[in-house]
């Protein structure tokens, strides 16, 4: 966490597209095939192409400010007491993403797997592994996202092909029909969660080598796709009638799958690749809380500074919804324009006062 | 009840005073800023009431759109 450690262009484009696919895989495909219905895998690709114009604001504001990262840039633009508030600000907002995934993880295993446990065990475990391998800075991060991507993607789309036995295509009859492709677009949730929620990885932005642009729009190319062509293979498998009443449609999806009675039980891997993606993303999301305080108040010992950081996020996680009705409301009116905030209003206005200081800057060299 | 105030103050008292004893004011402060938010949501969570904190930030942008709203 010097900022001399250099990561490679590749590292950080696997990094993008496992933060991106984090929980998405497993949260979101019931609200999008209930919006998009039969043509729901849409909604990832417009989300995606509205990500990647994003990524493009981000890098543009990073190009501008070279070498720096997001709490860096704010405090430089804004000033120290502005800055300091727009970096408190990202603080919460890292934290509460964090404490979103740590309730997506605890629901899902309480809600599969081991319905007795409570869900802070679930917490708590995840984020002294999460926070260990963080402290081990962005390298290690980055290390571990590639050496796990392979391990994910293989067994993921094998046993995603094995679930299509029931498959049909009848299921995307009609299809593009006006009233589904006008439920699209309305559904604009899905650019705050998952797209907006990657300005955390602005974070690691002076730590990548070469190629960041490229690397970090082509990542949320990727997770665009991924998740569209998931949604896509569980529409024609399970339908959307079926899938819009799953808590868990990839689940259900691949639990249903027995060959011959040999290959059974394949849910446990889709259970642990939802474990690795959640590890990996809350991983990102530990490293970038740290550093935006860290860099803010400059404490001379890290352990403290994390234990706080690890408390905080342990405790936001049962706090951050009520139930699913409440989320699902939440998700529906406030995801996007509270994402927006953080990863469009911000950036701009740190855009803006750049220029504003740059324009500035020549006048007055003019004036002399 | 009783054991969740006294893991929590032991912990955060503990590495409190550790920093202060060390001379390391700035960390000790950031520190109990933290502890003290924590605590906050740990205290719901241990009464089975936790605080909800997407109903707060819903709560304040209704508020904040309440004001300009005309009537």
């Amino acid at each position: 966490m010097d900022g001399k450690i250099i990561i490679r262009g590749s590292q950080f484009y696997f990094l993008t597209v496992n933060y991106i696919l984090g929980t998405t895989l497993f949260v979101l495909i019931q609200s999008v095939v209930q919006s998009g219905g039969r043509d729901a895998w849409l909604i990832p690709l417009w989300g995606g192409l509205c990500g990647v114009v994003f990524a493009f604001l981000w890098i543009w504001l990073y190009r501008l400010h070279p070498g720096k990262d997001l709490v860096q840039i704010s405090l430089a633009v804004l000033g120290r007491p502005l800055g300091t508030v727009a970096a408190v600000l990202y603080f919460f907002h890292f934290v509460m993403i964090a404490g979103f995934v740590l309730r997506n993880l605890s629901d899902f295993l309480t809600g599969t797997i081991m319905p007795q446990t409570p869900g802070p065990v679930f917490h708590i475990m995840f984020l002294i592994v999460a926070a260990y391998a963080a402290l081990q800075g962005v390298e290690t991060i980055a290390r571990l996202s590639q050496l796990l991507t392979p391990l994910l993607v293989f067994p993921f789309w094998f046993v995603i092909l094995l679930a299509t036995v029931n498959w049909d295509w009848v299921r995307f009859i009609p299809a593009f029909q006006p009233e589904t492709l006008a439920g699209i677009f309305r559904y604009h949730s899905i650019l705050g969660y998952p797209f907006l929620e990657t300005i955390a990885l602005f974070m690691f932005f002076p730590f990548v080598g070469h190629n960041l642009g490229r690397m970090m729009t082509g990542g949320i190319a990727t997770a665009a796709v991924s998740i569209s062509l998931t949604v896509f293979a569980i529409i024609g498998s399970l339908g959307v009638e079926r899938t819009a009443h799953l808590n868990f449609p990839i689940f259900s999806l691949v639990e249903e799958v027995a060959l011959n009675e040999v290959i059974i039980n394949i849910h446990s891997v889709i259970s642990i690749i939802l474990l690795v993606l959640i590890f990996i993303k809350l991983q990102v999301l530990i490293f970038a809380a740290f550093e935006t305080l860290r860099q803010t108040v400059k404490p001379k010992l890290r352990w403290p500074l994390l234990l706080g950081i690890l408390l905080l996020m342990a405790g936001a996680a049962p706090s951050v919804v009520e139930n699913s009705i409440q989320n699902g409301e939440w998700t529906r009116k406030y995801v996007f324009p509270y994402n927006a905030f953080f990863g469009l209003a911000i950036p701009i206005l740190l855009l803006a006062v750049t220029w504003i200081k740059t324009a500035a800057g020549k006048r007055r060299r003019k004036g002399r | 009840m009783l054991a969740f105030h006294l893991w929590f103050i032991l912990l955060a008292g503990t590495v409190f005073v550790y920093l202060l004893v060390r001379k390391l004011r700035r960390d000790a402060w950031l520190f109990f800023f933290l502890s003290l938010l924590s605590y906050g949501l740990w205290y719901g969570i241990s009464q089975d009431q936790p605080f909800t904190i997407t109903k707060m930030i819903d709560q304040g942008i209704r508020g904040v759109l309440s004001v300009f709203s005309p009537g």
